[in-house]
């Protein structure tokens, strides 16, 4: 799966961690700033330039030099939950993909 | 033609009477207003009176509905404009009261107010002169926080939080301590190739206290109550979410927003940030004065009235997936 961001979020980057906030249209989604530390900016920055959830794995397992299974774990963990905030779109072009 | 002039960290703003009768602004605008010459920021026509000249929002939806809460709301007219609403409970009908260029520097304003869209008491009334001025604020790479300020030894200090967490009682204890207030519920802070400044503005609390002093701006504490006092040092990206989640801001326009998240994230890059938790104890003020000068980013001050014991943090950062909602339960942008 591939993804892209969602335009309606707004990303700053401070000393390699990341704050994503949402253009509102009410108050009720000032409940929605998020701040990412390195390990979630890594993945983010992956997967917004268009990497797949396999290939983001294998970068964190040559970066931070951990297991596959680990890096599997914790890139499929941060995209589900960047999806669920919105932050991240999946990409159902690229849906059924040999990838 | 009547006019008045109102600055606010020294950007102006021009009103324009489209009546004989001069423009008039509420009491807590004096400290601001001024007659001396200078460019204008911002220039609109007030104390009109003829609805007609007032286009509605196009659509009551996105994309022409920008922003909507419970008493007002900000989107597009059909020619493009920014048209400003305000909802009349007696009639449940929303009543456009201002006709604003896209850039905010141009416009006019309609004569009415309040929960009924009676005639107003002054040319500038709420919600219009705190939407105009964050609006324009964000190009002078400045903007307006729900915080209050106060100055002493010629360095500002800001406290920031939603209603009733502590702001005025903070400006209070320092006040105590020979400090000034500037304002005890929302302030400029303003980004310059020198420095970060604070300034009030006209919105204040309870304490009815205005002082238009520019001073430099020295530390910014989020607050929250506890038994004890304790200072903990934000890191910049916590300091950066904490410092917009307070701001009254322009969060409806992609573009003012981005602007804005530039001048905070230099903001809190430039000053340090401090999460204090703290009890109505006037030895609060002398915690505050020592952090800034004690700002370990991997240390935790905490201090007592005993005095001050420095930890070392305990576990270390997991590394993965921390996706932190840095957000309070009922923290708003203060706009309402």
């Amino acid at each position: 799966m591939k993804y892209t961001p969602n335009p309606q979020i707004i990303v700053r980057t401070i000393r390699g961690q990341r704050i994503l906030v949402p253009i509102m249209n009410d108050m009720n989604a000032l409940d929605s700033l998020y701040t990412l530390n390195e390990t979630a900016s890594f993945i983010w920055e992956n997967a917004s330039n268009g990497r797949s959830d396999t290939e983001i794995s294998q970068k964190m397992v040559e970066f931070y030099e951990i297991e596959s299974k680990i890096a599997e774990n914790d890139v499929k963990t941060v995209l589900s939950e960047l999806v669920h905030l919105g932050a991240l779109l999946e990409n159902q072009e690229n849906a059924f993909s040999n990838e | 033609m009547n006019t008045l002039t109102f600055s606010l960290a020294t950007i102006r703003f021009e009103l324009q009477s489209a009546d004989d009768s001069p423009p008039l602004l509420p009491p807590a605008y004096a400290p601001f207003i001024t007659d001396s010459a200078g460019p204008n920021d911002a220039v609109y026509t007030v104390n009109l009176t003829d609805p007609a000249l007032f286009p509605p929002i196009f659509s009551p939806a996105p994309p022409h509905l920008l922003w909507a809460c419970e008493t007002w709301r900000l989107g597009y007219a059909e020619d493009r404009a920014i048209t400003i609403e305000i909802h009349n409970v007696n009639t449940d009908t929303w009543v456009p009261v201002a006709h604003l260029a896209p850039d905010f520097k141009t416009g006019r304003i309609l004569h009415r107010s309040g929960r009924q869209a009676l005639p107003a008491p002054f040319s500038l009334n709420y919600p219009i002169d705190q939407i105009l001025v964050v609006n324009r604020l964000l190009h002078h790479r400045a903007g307006l926080v729900h915080a209050s300020a106060v100055v002493l030894d010629g360095h500002a200090y800001l406290f920031c939080g939603p209603a009733d967490i502590g702001k005025t009682t903070m400006a209070r204890l320092w006040k105590q301590s020979g400090a000034q207030v500037l304002n005890d519920d929302r302030n400029i802070i303003r980004l310059t190739d020198h420095t970060v400044t604070i300034s009030p503005s006209p919105w204040h609390g309870d304490l009815n206290e205005i002082n238009p002093i520019t001073a430099p701006l020295k530390a910014i504490f989020h607050l929250s109550q506890a038994n004890t006092h304790q200072i903990n040092p934000l890191d910049p990206v916590t300091a950066l979410a904490r410092l917009t989640a307070t701001s009254v801001a322009p969060f409806y326009f992609k573009e003012s927003l981005s602007k804005q998240l530039d001048t905070w994230s230099e903001v809190c890059t430039a000053v340090p940030s401090f999460s204090l938790a703290f009890t109505p104890n006037a030895n609060v003020v002398d915690f505050c004065l020592v952090a800034p000068k004690n700002r370990a980013k991997t240390e935790i001050c905490v201090i007592t009235p005993d005095g001050v014991k420095v930890d070392s943090p305990g576990s270390a950062d997991p590394g993965f997936l921390i996706l932190q909602n840095p957000m309070h339960p009922g923290v708003g942008a203060g706009i309402s």
